[in-house]
């Protein structure tokens, strides 16, 4: 072997990246090169290149300390290798040899082919339809009845966010010029609560024949970033978003509720104790 | 049978059905990809629905000229991975993670056996917490998930030898993990 080679294959020579018999000629080559060995060790070109047979015998004993099990390591890499696919002839025979008088690479060998058995141990996990319930919960799912949520929103103030990351509603009435009324809104609840609309941007008509434009949306994140797309498309919306948004925003939902019962009372969409639990908080507000 | 691309594409436009059902069609796949990152039920069923809403979120930034799977997995390993290194990090003492629902074993099973099986099972669940993220990625892909060399290269954009080499180190250290914790240690063991 030549100096160039011993040093272009000197990391994986230390790393036990080699394997046999290209490891022992490596081995052999720092024996025999002084500056070779010189920069194993890293450490000045010794005074003399020549070494005597007492000489010689330390150091390789030294290297043998030094690289005992590196080429080990390379017999284990080819025999994790071996789990997928079949080694070339020259490297099985080369682990063969070596596994017959190693006993550590017995026992890896072993344990190796051992993998298989002890992932098959692994459970399988079936999700069910609770996870899938729970996932469309948190993204958009089938969008409940718009009626339902109002109802439920009705009941626990404090629960708005919940609601409307359960899949709920949260509705943002948009479009600057557009935005209608509460008279027109009101007509609006009811067609989605009847047409059970899916989330996105719907276009209804009001009960005077007038097209209209909304947002069902889903989820908390995507009102953030609805309302400010809204501010910024529509240049200032109605008293109505406005006021809602600083609901959503400050998280104190008593005056949105407040508006939403305004919108339900007079289509009789409630029951009457909510009605009673309703006023309470408006009455503490 | 709609395609996985032809349900994104109803998803982008806002489909709640086909949502359902892409839902429906990989959660298992998900479930246990996080489970076997994770070890412990509890946290891998959050990880998976964390997952999904990722999903998600990302639908309109999908590419339908690339094969939705490739896609979807790519983002599932970077969340697992970026999750793993979190509760490594979190664990300032590693527990030794165990199964705590045990087996779903059928009944007529011999106990020794099931007992055999559980504490397999714990074992392993052990040695792979040991492993870097990279090592138990590539063991949970190519072994676990039954991914190729080729396609575990193709998403990280590294070599298919690298990817090779990859796996048999992650295999070797698992292997010499669980020597370990069985009492038998290999004598060149790393720590
Ligand atoms: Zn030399
Ligand atoms: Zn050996």
């Amino acid at each position: 072997m030549e100096c160039r080679e011993f040093q272009h294959h000197l990391s994986d020579y230390l790393g036990g990246e080699l394997g046999e018999p290209f490891f022992g000629q490596m081995v052999e080559h720092e024996v025999e090169c002084t500056r070779c060995r010189a920069t194993v060790l890293e450490a000045d070109v010794l005074p003399s290149p020549l070494l005597d047979t007492k000489e010689r015998r330390q150091v390789q004993e030294q290297i043998r300390v030094r690289t005992e099990g590196r080429d080990c390591h390379w017999i284990e890499l080819r025999m994790a290798e071996a789990l997928e696919e079949s080694l070339d002839p020259s490297d099985r025979e080369i682990v063969r040899v070596h596994i017959e008088d190693c006993a550590s690479c017995q026992r890896m060998r072993d344990m190796l082919q051992a993998l298989p058995d002890f992932y098959s141990q692994l459970p399988e996990l079936s999700a069910g339809r609770e996870f899938t319930r729970e996932v469309l919960a948190l993204t958009s799912g089938p969008v409940p009845g718009v009626i339902q949520i109002l109802r439920a929103l009705w009941r626990r103030p404090e629960a708005v966010w919940e609601v409307a990351l359960a899949g709920g509603l949260v509705v943002a009435i948009l479009f600057g010029n557009q935005v209608p009324e509460y008279s027109s809104m009101s007509a609006w609840v009811k067609d989605a609560a009847v047409a059970q609309m899916p989330m996105g941007n719907q276009v209804w008509k009001t009960e005077d024949g007038k097209q209209r434009f909304g947002f069902v949306t889903d989820g908390a994140a995507q009102v953030h970033t609805t309302w400010k797309k809204v501010e910024e498309k529509a240049g200032g919306v109605s008293d109505w978003m406005q006021r809602s948004g600083e609901d959503i925003r400050t998280g104190d939902y008593t005056g949105l509720l407040d508006e939403i019962r305004v919108v339900l009372e007079p289509l009789g969409l409630y029951p009457e104790d909510e009605t009673q639990e309703a006023g309470e908080q408006g009455d503490e507000r | 049978m709609k395609t996985d691309e032809e349900l994104v594409r109803l998803c982008q436009q806002r489909d709640a059905h086909s949502w359902q059902t892409l839902v429906d069609r990989h959660q298992d796949r998900i479930l246990n990809l996080a489970f076997q990152f994770s070890g412990n039920r509890e946290s891998a069923r959050d990880l998976a629905q964390d997952i999904f809403v990722r999903l998600y979120e990302s639908l309109g930034l999908y590419d339908p000229a690339r094969p939705f799977q490739t896609w979807f997995n790519s983002l599932a390993r970077n969340l697992c991975i970026d999750h793993y290194r979190k509760s490594r990090k979190d664990k300032a003492v590693v527990d030794p993670p165990v199964d705590e629902f045990g087996d779903l074993a059928s009944d007529d099973e011999p106990t020794d056996r099931r007992l055999e099986r559980r504490e397999g099972k714990d074992l392993l669940l052990r040695a792979l917490e040991q492993l870097g993220a990279i090592s138990r990625d590539a063991i949970v892909q190519k072994d676990l998930q039954g991914l190729t060399h080729e396609e575990m290269a193709s998403m990280e954009g590294v070599p298919v030898g690298t990817m090779k080499s990859r796996v048999s180190r992650a295999r070797a250290d698992l292997a010499r993990i669980l020597l370990k914790l069985e009492g038998r240690g290999v004598r060149h063991g790393v720590s």
